[in-house]
């Protein structure tokens, strides 16, 4: 098993965030965390980081105990991926790429010419590999995302941990970046995202995570996890789960919605310049 | 100013060279600045001398001026703007902020309360750089300790808590003026804050060198890491950079070299704030980069700013004074040439 989390509570403070996880994925899997805001997926992830201390079970990524490892043996093994941010200077893409390769380097050196490969077999295995000379603040979402990624794939862990790795994203880059994590989970990365998307995560995943109120509701293959009882348990909504595409697909649509007001109709008349 | 390594590396780094070998022409030069000019040719005598048998054609005051005026006081000149510029690049990186300068946790307010404390004492110069040293260090200490207790995100309370230390001890420096003595004490306290690198001697150079060169040394070594860090501390963490561990490291270091010039030299402002944005215009945001170009830079800078303040006129003008003069004007310059200043 590349990720196992046994009775993993956790407390900050007096507030149980988590309770009692238990849950493995195995190499080349990718799974699905899904729970509505605020249920302690971050929590979750920051456990399995070493970012987080003092919890209660035990954590092992790729045969080693989490809370025994340095920074950088933990690095070695499990890479993150954080919502597509803005740092607070300009690097390069490249640049940017490189950083994840920090954990291998030895001692306090900067990288060399072998992680400088790394980081452009990264950047080329997601076929960013042109963006490698622009700034990174100044790319759109869907391209920081992806470069990020890469930045994991340079550390060479072989788990990857990514929050919410479509959030912000349009729809277009959304469907594109997730082609791309399943088939790096395809290629044999162990991967574990959080997710708000019930859809998505039957369409790309290999097992769900469901969480609610700190504890695991439902862990399992999509298929016999997420339905409509799910979706009710989790958020409170009510929809009919519809399979799609021979069962491929899972759609919900949500019931007992309002009736709404008739949509207008919408004349649209350009105005030519020249008037 | 992005550019893919390896090509963009190289580049950089002849950047740096090219900074480091002007610093070299501009020192040379610099001996034949002054009341008693030393020419290239009569340096170059002095110096070899030394280890070869010369026969003496420079004026034996020469030796003098070298040996304990000129060369203290370009060694001295570019210690101090290396200092600055490397402390000012590793507090930008760390808070991730871009107007991070040197005085950021309260070192120079500090070592300014500590020399007024001492010239008012009526310490000698020994004396009062080292009580500007130590109260440099305990001031940063104390914000350390202080923002360590307080809850919420680590680099605001450091933040917040030099804010509040540096200004209390702005307060003590203050009312020390107050009671000092108006024609003794006052003008000194007065002409220390404005910054100066007159009165630099071998005693002086020798006592800050130590520490400048470990804090540098450690600097230089943590470039990288320093970079990793901008990403925040549990992204760094992520990758294998124990923030907790790193950026203790890299606060202790700059330190140590900002109340070491500061000690020497009294405040110089903005060359710890210029000289970094200067050179990410050069080389680009990266560390690795980015903190030798500003050691280089630096120096460079601080050196020929003390030439002009010390040449100007017959009296000299204070550096402190002239870093602003020169370095607010260039400041706006680079914010409206490029508009992002980071």
């Amino acid at each position: 098993m590349s990720i196992e989390v046994k009775h993993l509570s956790f407390s900050y403070g007096n507030r149980q965030v988590l309770r009692d996880i238990s849950f493995s994925v195995g190499k080349g899997r990718l799974l699905s965390v899904l729970g509505p805001n605020g249920v302690g997926k971050s929590t979750l992830f920051r456990c399995i980081l070493g970012l987080l201390h003092g919890f209660q079970g035990e954590i092992t990524v790729d045969g080693a105990v989490v809370s025994n490892l340095g920074a950088r043996e933990l690095a070695r093994k499990v890479a993150y991926i954080p919502q597509s941010n803005y740092p607070a200077f300009q690097y390069s893409v490249f640049d940017m790429v490189l950083m994840g390769t920090t954990a291998q380097s030895r001692g306090f050196s900067p990288p060399g010419p072998k992680q400088e490969a790394a980081a452009r077999d990264a950047l080329e295995r997601l076929d960013i590999g042109h963006l490698a000379g622009r700034s990174y603040t100044r790319l759109s979402g869907g391209e920081r995302q992806l470069v990020l990624i890469a930045r994991a794939l340079a550390q060479q862990s072989p788990v990857l941990l990514m929050d919410e790795p479509t959030a912000n994203l349009d729809y277009g880059n959304q469907i594109r970046v997730l082609t791309k994590v399943r088939a790096l989970a395809d290629a044999g990365y162990t991967i574990v995202q959080s997710t708000h998307n019930p859809e998505q995560s039957y369409l790309f995943s290999h097992q769900i995570l469901a969480m609610k109120d700190g504890r695991v509701l439902a862990h399992g293959a999509p298929g016999d996890v997420m339905n409509e009882d799910l979706i009710r348990a989790l958020y409170g909504i009510d929809a009919e789960v519809v399979p799609l595409r021979d069962g491929r697909m899972r759609v919900c649509i949500p019931r007992d919605l309002p009736t709404f007001s008739p949509c207008e109709q919408v004349e649209y008349n350009p105005v030519s310049s020249n008037q | 100013m992005p550019s893919a390594s390896p090509q963009g590396g190289r580049r950089k780094v002849l950047i740096i060279l090219i900074m480091l070998v002007l610093l070299a022409c501009t020192a040379i030069l610099s001996f034949g600045l002054g009341r008693y000019p030393i020419t290239p040719a009569e340096l170059a005598g002095i110096v070899l001398s030394r280890f070869f048998p010369i026969e003496q054609f420079w004026a034996d005051t020469m030796v003098n001026v070298f040996f304990n005026v000129r060369l203290p006081r370009i060694i001295m000149a570019c210690l101090v703007g290396c200092c600055l510029s490397a402390a000012g690049c590793a507090y930008q990186g760390i808070f991730q902020n871009p107007m991070a300068s040197p005085d950021i946790l309260g070192a120079t307010k500090g070592s300014a309360f500590g020399a007024s404390l001492a010239i008012i004492a009526g310490f000698g110069a020994q004396l009062t750089m080292l009580m500007a040293f130590g109260f440099g260090i305990l001031t940063v200490v104390l914000v350390w300790l202080v923002s360590s207790r307080a809850k919420g995100k680590r680099v605001m309370s450091l933040i917040l808590a030099g804010i509040v230390v540096s200004s209390l001890f702005e307060a003590g420096t203050s009312y020390i003026k107050l009671v000092a003595d108006p024609n003794e004490a006052l003008p000194k306290i007065t002409y220390w804050l404005m910054g100066s690198l007159s009165g630099t001697t071998r005693d002086k150079v020798s006592f800050v060198f130590l520490p400048m060169l470990i804090g540098l040394a450690i600097l230089f070594v943590l470039r990288w890491q320093l970079g990793v860090l901008t990403m925040g501390d549990e992204e760094a963490r992520t990758m294998g950079v124990n923030a907790r561990v790193v950026r203790p490291v890299i606060i202790l270091a700059s330190t140590l070299i900002t109340a070491a010039a500061v000690s020497v030299c009294g405040a110089i402002g903005w060359v710890g704030l210029v000289i970094p944005h200067l050179c990410r215009r050069l080389v680009g945001s990266n560390t690795r980069y980015l903190m030798p170009a500003s050691m280089a830079a630096g120096a460079l800078f601080l050196l020929i700013v003390d030439n002009i303040s010390r040449n100007l006129y017959a009296t000299e003008l204070p550096i402190g004074i002239l870093t602003a003069f020169v370095g607010a004007p260039f400041f706006l310059y680079l914010m409206m040439k490029g508009g992002d200043v980071t």
